[in-house]
């Protein structure tokens, strides 16, 4: 089955719609995550209501699966490759990242988008890298 | 899996570039089977074969470890 039926063209304005609609709401979550503070504290508050939205939720999901469906512009077989490791390597540090959190906090409550949308984030910045490093040779 | 395409493609004067070209993939690719960081598919493989015009089983070469 062929998944990605868009042109490449596509990616840009499914990833702009994600990180507009999206993008906020992830920033600041991981502002308040990393200075230990409740959700929906500190850098959420300066955050407009929309955003908190579930309408803003879901139009940054759809830009996620515009992405998801639109071609690479640059598409052969040893890209596809990169693009698999990186996802394989996404996969494995998850798994490294649950098994070391339950070793040293025991049983602990995340919400799974959460989790999803880190896995998203560091796929895209991991696998622009490698293309990058591998495209400059 | 070894592989002559460097020599082949010397032979044939031809750049990385310009074998991508003619092959439909990136000049990084060629780099990579060249450099043996990446086995191609077979039709990739048929492909390259027939644009240095040489015999497959002559391009590439299976090692023990294969």
């Amino acid at each position: 089955m062929r998944l990605q039926i868009l042109p490449f063209q596509f990616k840009y304005f499914g990833l702009l719609l994600a990180l507009i609609f999206a993008g906020p709401t992830w920033l600041s979550a991981f502002m308040d995550g990393f200075h230990s503070l409740p959700e929906d504290t500190n850098a959420s508050q300066h955050l407009s209501s929309f955003f908190k939205s579930n309408t803003a939720e879901i139009l940054g999901y759809v830009g996620l699966m515009v992405y998801v469906l639109s071609q690479d512009r640059i598409k052969d077989e040893y890209l596809t490759k990169i693009k698999g490791d990186s996802l394989q390597i996404v996969f494995f540090g998850t798994l490294i990242f649950i098994i070391i959190r339950l070793i040293l906090q025991g049983d602990w409550d995340m919400s799974a988008t959460y989790l999803f949308e880190a896995q998203v984030f560091i796929f895209l910045i991991l696998n622009k890298i490698r293309k990058v490093i591998i495209l400059s040779k | 899996m070894k592989n002559l395409i460097k020599v082949e493609r010397a032979r044939c004067n031809l750049s990385q570039s310009d074998l991508a070209e003619k092959v439909g993939v990136t000049r990084q690719t060629i780099y990579a089977i060249e450099n043996r960081r990446f086995t191609p598919s077979v039709i990739l493989a048929f492909k390259i074969a027939q644009a240095l015009n040489i015999s497959i089983e002559n391009l590439f070469e299976l090692e023990e470890e294969d």
